[in-house]
């Protein structure tokens, strides 16, 4: 469904649907199977609100150095701009990239249609993304959060 | 009473500086010919991607949006963004 007002004074547009969740490297060559992929979004404005889960059964974690949930509905903007809010995920050792990592994070930056995978901790938690080598890939996720895009 | 199911590209637009392109399609139900649901889907494809089982449409936008210039720029800036993070 999508609406647009034209009023000054309005949120301007509004949208909802769809999007198809996944995981890859930053080579893009992770061999993934999926029971279950299912994203949706609520674009109000400038902000995209997202849900998505994801089940999966991972043949190989690929050569790529960053572990990335791809396929959000609009390309972001600004650097870790928006919020996300990990609800449930297994099958991934944070720590095994990320010594003494506490908490699984999602990062979106400027310009890209996908986030990456971080591991925070105590101190100097920026950067710390999960490499699918050590880490491996979730074989669930519930995600939901949201960030800004274009108008 | 007939029920059709049809999937239509509903918007492309390209954005950003390295030419993104933000595709909707519609999957609309009709009984009778008349429009009884419409429900949209939504992925963005970028220049360093696969785009062989996109639509026509996306493909004539994407040859002349995506030019060696730009597919260059786009794999430099997304490893230097994530590498700038402090």
């Amino acid at each position: 469904m999508a609406i647009t007002r034209l009023n000054n004074n309005s949120i301007g547009t509004y949208e909802e649907g769809t999007w198809t969740p996944s995981f890859n490297t930053n080579n893009g060559d992770a061999n993934i199977s999926y029971s279950s992929q299912y994203g949706t979004y609520r674009k109000i404005g400038r902000l995209v609100y997202i849900n998505c889960r994801i089940s999966c059964s991972i043949t190989s974690n690929g050569t790529g150095n960053y572990l990335q949930l791809e396929g959000l509905p609009f390309t972001g903007v600004g650097d870790r701009f928006g919020g996300f809010s990990i609800g449930g995920i297994n099958g991934c050792d944070a720590t095994a990239s990320v010594g003494s990592a506490t908490m699984i994070c999602l990062n979106m930056y400027n310009g890209l249609d996908y986030l990456r995978f971080n591991g925070s901790k105590a101190s100097g938690g920026n950067g710390n993304f999960l490499n699918p080598t050590n880490t491996n890939f979730p074989t669930f996720i519930m995600v939901g959060g949201v960030y800004s895009t274009t108008a | 009473m007939t029920i059709t199911k049809e999937t239509i590209i509903s918007q492309i637009e390209v954005v950003g500086e390295f030419k993104a392109i933000q595709i909707a399609s519609d999957t609309i139900i009709k009984e009778n010919g008349i429009e009884i649901s419409r429900t949209r889907h939504r992925k963005v494809v970028n220049s360093d991607q696969d785009i062989s089982n996109e639509d026509e449409e996306v493909k004539k936008i994407a040859n002349v949006v995506w030019t060696p210039e730009i597919k260059t720029a786009w794999v430099e800036y997304k490893e230097s963004e994530i590498n700038n993070i402090d």
